[in-house]
């Protein structure tokens, strides 16, 4: 029982091993985490070492109420490994929890990986030896926010993080006749492969609107958008063949000044893979024990007894033996003193010896 | 300590070295029952190591399992392929985990009969190839490359049964697993 209860032991130890492994080099997807991942992305976020990297932010446009604003971010630095997963987050405090912009009152509208994240994941560029990212956010109300960027890493098995000096924003309220993107406007972040695309545009006060859109390292081109409805103007991008990244802004032109909105990111990429979860794993135990069944049975059916011969095994041979004793005529026709009938067919013979030497 | 991925590899190595292992054997035992191979030493050396290597694979299995889950991007099954692993590497380990249960309970002499052997070659082989195929598809996840291209395996294929068709495919696989295991008691408690 002890040693059943040894070898669980060691077992539960050995599956428990990867569990307190320091990182996850695999990374684990963009997603919206506070300054420590809530311990995800790093297994125990308590034995991070401080990041070596450099991380530069800036921001484009200004803060207006309901406006979008865009942080541009670059890390880099020696310490960087070209081959494991590098994780950008976008923070609004240092204090490792509540820390997310939506924490502090402003919203996602896109990321540069095509989400609407504040971390994101990617691998470091070879060619300028670092990483960038980028995220358009607007404020949803009048408040001054401190702005960091922090960097989460590998390298020679050890977890490393890193954050960056504090920007601080003022959110100001919108002027009057400002030419402006309706407060609700959410832009498309993501769009299917093949697929031609019309990019709808919502503001107020805009009279006309110019669009720049461009894709990683091709030149800017300009169009002339469409007002479909009062406060509502479309574009059409070219349908991607692969998946690529294409940023536009507009250009919103008003009784007031000219406005130009920060860039907007829209990702092609093949559609998602979704499936249901509840049903792989389902099916998966199903095929296990179905097949357990199945050459259980099947053996079971096929199978018949054959009657071996055990090699060792000598008790009826033995016992024939001691059947077939014959013991010796009883002296005078009685036993001999002190004996048994039984002591007598087994050792009567050396008794009947031992007499006749005496004589 | 070392990070997921690394204890990944290392028991996914074992776990493919051992199935390797146990289905090399197998082939072997078959061909010396058929006397394609003539050795009687063979016969017993094969059928050992065999179902060792195939125990040893099944003990190893569960680790690379949860490390490499641990260590996979995000969560959930993100691309076919993972689907595919999880199907193949189940099918395989139930198909293991019944020669193993076979051979402990009626002894070397499933091995002796020509419909119970088959059987459990084919069990065992079996176990070693869809083991194979689901190291195969890790590395086609996590290199874009894989020995067993060669095949052009389907991996962004999957085929998913409505939950009504699993729930029945359970359910008889517990009704006949159960079933057997009682008639093998109910056999063992005979024999003594």
């Amino acid at each position: 029982m002890f040693r059943r209860f040894r070898v669980l032991l060691v077992f539960c130890i050995l599956l428990s091993v990867s569990t307190f492994s320091q990182a996850n080099p695999g990374g684990v997807g963009d997603g919206i985490f506070d300054m420590q991942c809530g311990g995800a992305c790093h297994g125990d976020s308590s034995l991070n070492q401080t990041s070596s990297a450099l991380i530069e932010f800036q921001i484009e446009g200004t803060p207006y109420l309901e406006q979008p604003i865009s942080i541009n971010a670059v890390a880099s630095g020696s310490q960087l490994s070209i081959y494991d997963k590098i994780g950008l987050f976008l923070l609004t405090d240092t204090t490792g929890h509540s820390d997310t912009p939506r924490d502090a009152g402003w919203e996602v509208l896109s990321d540069s990986n095509g989400g609407t994240n504040n971390y994101l994941e990617g691998n470091i560029d070879v060619e300028t030896n670092n990483i960038s990212a980028s995220w358009t956010i607007k404020p949803t109300e009048l408040t001054t926010t401190m702005f960091y960027v922090s960097i989460h890493h590998g390298g020679d098995d050890v977890p490393y993080f890193g954050i960056s000096q504090g920007f601080e924003l003022e959110v100001l309220p919108i002027p009057e006749n400002l030419p402006r993107l309706a407060a609700d406007f959410t832009p498309q972040t993501s769009r299917d492969l093949g697929e031609e695309t019309i990019v709808k545009v919502e503001t107020e006060e805009v009279s006309s609107v110019l669009i720049e859109w461009k894709i990683e390292g091709s030149t800017t081109t300009t169009v002339i958008a469409n007002s479909s409805e009062i406060g509502t103007w479309q574009f059409n991008v070219p349908a991607s063949n692969q998946p690529s990244i294409l940023q536009w802004r507009a250009i919103l032109d008003g009784e007031g000044p000219s406005q130009t909105t920060p860039w907007f990111t829209l990702v092609a990429q093949e559609p998602p893979f979704e499936v249901d979860e509840a049903a792989v794993y389902l099916q998966s135990f199903a095929l296990f024990i179905f097949v357990i069944g199945i050459v259980l049975t099947l053996q079971i059916r096929y199978f018949k007894e054959i009657n071996e011969e055990k090699q060792w095994e000598q008790t009826e041979t033995i016992i024939e033996q001691n059947s077939s004793n014959n013991p010796p005529p009883l002296p005078n026709g009685q036993l001999p003193p002190g004996w048994t009938m039984e002591q007598w067919e087994w050792y009567g013979h050396e008794y009947i010896n031992e007499q006749e030497a005496v004589q | 300590m070392i990070s997921s991925a690394t204890f990944h590899v290392i028991t996914t190595e074992l776990v493919v070295g051992s199935f390797a292992m146990a289905g090399l054997c197998f082939l072997l035992h078959g061909l010396c029952r058929y006397e394609i191979i003539k050795s009687n030493n063979l016969i017993q050396v094969t059928d050992n190591v065999a179902h060792f290597a195939l125990l040893f694979g099944i003990l190893a299995t569960p680790f690379a399992i949860f490390s490499g889950i641990s260590a996979s991007p995000g969560s959930g099954f993100s691309t076919p392929i993972l689907v595919n692993k999880m199907f193949l590497s189940m099918t395989g380990f139930g198909l293991a985990i019944s020669a193993l249960i076979v051979r402990w309970k009626f002894g070397s002499s499933i091995l002796k009969q020509r419909k119970t052997m088959l059987i459990q070659i084919f069990s065992g082989m079996s176990a070693s190839g869809l083991m194979l195929l689901t190291a195969s598809a890790g590395g086609t996840f996590s290199r874009g490359e894989s020995l067993l291209d060669i095949f052009s395996l389907p991996y962004e294929s999957i085929l998913l049964m409505p939950i009504a068709i699993s729930s029945l495919l359970l359910l008889s696989g517990i009704a006949s697993t159960l079933t057997a295991i009682l008639r093998m008691v109910k056999r063992s408690s005979i024999q003594h």
